[in-house]
């Protein structure tokens, strides 16, 4: 028992304590958990209805009409690595280290930034370019799939933020392990969001 | 209970190292995918999924802990997972996604869309719910109908692309444009400005009673036929902002058929428009 205290000075001791569920698994972790698979759903109809209307235009601008190859590569690359960076803010933050926890969730909070500005930039290209939200098929699946991931990165890099802000005033009021853990768990789930959309909406239009 | 809490969070064991190792592995992953992006090399379907699917579990498995977390953590996530992957596979088989793109493949887009070419709908929204609400977008291109038709058939199926009308009086000419009028609009203007000819108000205007200048005047008629319509009009003090596709590839003829149809239909008489009229407006 002070064993366990000395490793984890600050999980509490009080049996009565509400971090824990019954079966000893974090309230906070778990409750995430079963938020990340109903946003499995959210994010499954919207893939589902982006999916059931592929191909289906017959109005452009079609895919390789609009899409750049460039600028998809860049943000994807970018959202991977983020969650390379965030994954070492929580290896820091289970280990009480506030300052490389910051250190490590500012980069992530760039990388998802830039992801989203490369976001902007690519909507407002394909917009010029003549793909709306009302004019066809693609314009409306698409704009409404990859528009709530980019809602998805932005309120991460927000929430990224106040974890950060959190840690450098001393605000964290659990454990602060626990606390980036969580905003990690929703920045990874935003990543492996977006590595189904790139297979299913980009890769697929250049397969021959 | 607090050692038990400590172990539950002693677990993640792995260092930068393994981490950085995990990212590496992630990259080159994504290296790889961008080959068919790029055009080095081509992959085929189930390639990119396996390695979508790989890199998926790769970051839940090492970046989410789900590897060495809690069991009860990955159940949560695992069920309503799978009830995602369930539903958007049967949506792909109501919507026949399955089958071949309609963009590659004439016979499907024959099938989905039958005769009747007005906007894009699914074969089983068509067969099950009646087509107009599914099927507000433009028209498709002439060309694209054209290059799907049937063979023989296309968008003015049954009919010459020419009849002499030297010598015929005015009302016979009228009689014989309209009468072939009269099965090209069905095949072509029906969807949009209906079997009514009222329109859909405020999406597709009315022809029946339409007071729009570019339709009263024959010459500006027909080449509205040809070369479409975009942006604003006003037709019987309702505004319209929409985009009619050009239907230029049928003949001088039939333009003709289906414009002195429209201008004598519903009420209408605004007299006959000739193929040499279109051909002017050409």
């Amino acid at each position: 028992m002070s064993t366990a205290h000395e490793a984890h000075p600050l999980v509490s001791s009080d049996p009565d304590s509400h971090a824990y569920a019954a079966m000893g698994v974090n309230s906070l972790k778990l409750a995430f958990w079963i938020f990340l698979g109903s946003d499995c759903f959210f994010f499954g109809s919207l893939i589902g209805t982006y999916m059931s209307y592929r191909g289906k235009s017959l109005v452009g601008p079609y895919p390789l009409d609009v899409f750049s190859v460039e600028v998809t590569s860049i943000s994807t690359f970018l959202l991977l690595m983020s969650s390379f960076t965030m994954v070492m803010a929580v290896y820091y933050a289970k280990r009480q280290n506030a300052k490389a926890a910051i250190g490590w969730i500012l980069p992530t909070m760039l990388m998802g930034a830039s992801f989203v500005g490369f976001q902007v930039y690519e909507f407002s290209h394909f917009y010029h370019t003549g793909l709306t939200l009302q004019g066809n098929l693609f314009g409306s699946t698409f704009y409404t799939l990859t528009g709530f991931h980019g809602t998805h990165v932005a309120i991460g890099v927000l929430w990224l933020g106040l974890q950060a802000l959190w840690l450098a005033k001393g605000w964290v009021r659990q454990d602060m392990g626990n606390s980036v853990e969580v905003a990690g768990l929703y920045w990874h789930f935003v990543d492996i969001v977006w590595i189904v959309i790139f297979t299913l909406v980009y890769l697929m239009e250049y397969v021959r | 209970m607090s050692a038990e809490h400590a172990h539950h969070d002693e677990h993640h064991a792995h260092g930068p190292m393994f981490y950085a190792g995990i990212a590496v592995f992630l990259g080159v992953l994504t290296f790889i995918e961008l080959g068919p992006l790029f055009g080095w090399y081509n992959l085929p379907i189930p390639a990119l999924m396996m390695l979508s699917l790989v890199k998926f579990f790769t970051v839940v498995a090492f970046f989410m802990h789900l590897w060495d977390d809690d069991a009860i953590l990955t159940r949560v996530f695992a069920a309503p997972l799978v009830g995602a992957l369930l539903m958007v596979m049967v949506l792909m088989t109501l919507f026949h996604t399955w089958r071949p793109s309609p963009r590659d493949d004439n016979f499907a887009v024959v099938e989905r869309f039958g005769d009747n070419y007005a906007g894009e709908c699914s074969s089983w929204l068509r067969s099950h719910i009646s087509n107009r609400m599914y099927c507000a977008s433009p028209p498709i291109e002439p060309e694209r109908i054209a290059a799907f038709a049937p063979a023989g058939g296309g968008a003015s199926p049954g009919g010459p692309a020419s009849v002499d009308l030297s010598g015929k009086s005015d009302d016979e000419k009228k009689e014989i444009l309209a009468k072939r009028g009269e099965e090209l609009y069905k095949q072509n203007c029906q969807a949009c400005h209906q079997e009514s000819g009222a329109g859909v108000p405020g999406a597709f205007p009315p022809l029946a009673g339409s007071d729009y200048a570019g339709f009263l005047d024959p010459v500006q008629h027909a080449g509205i036929i040809i070369k479409g319509l975009n942006g604003k009009i006003v037709v019987k003090g309702q505004e319209y902002n929409g985009a009619m596709s050009a239907f230029g590839t049928l003949s001088d003829y039939n333009i003709a058929a289906i414009a002195t149809y429209e201008r004598n239909a519903w009420g209408n008489a605004h007299g006959i428009v000739t193929p040499e009229q279109v051909a002017s407006a050409r």
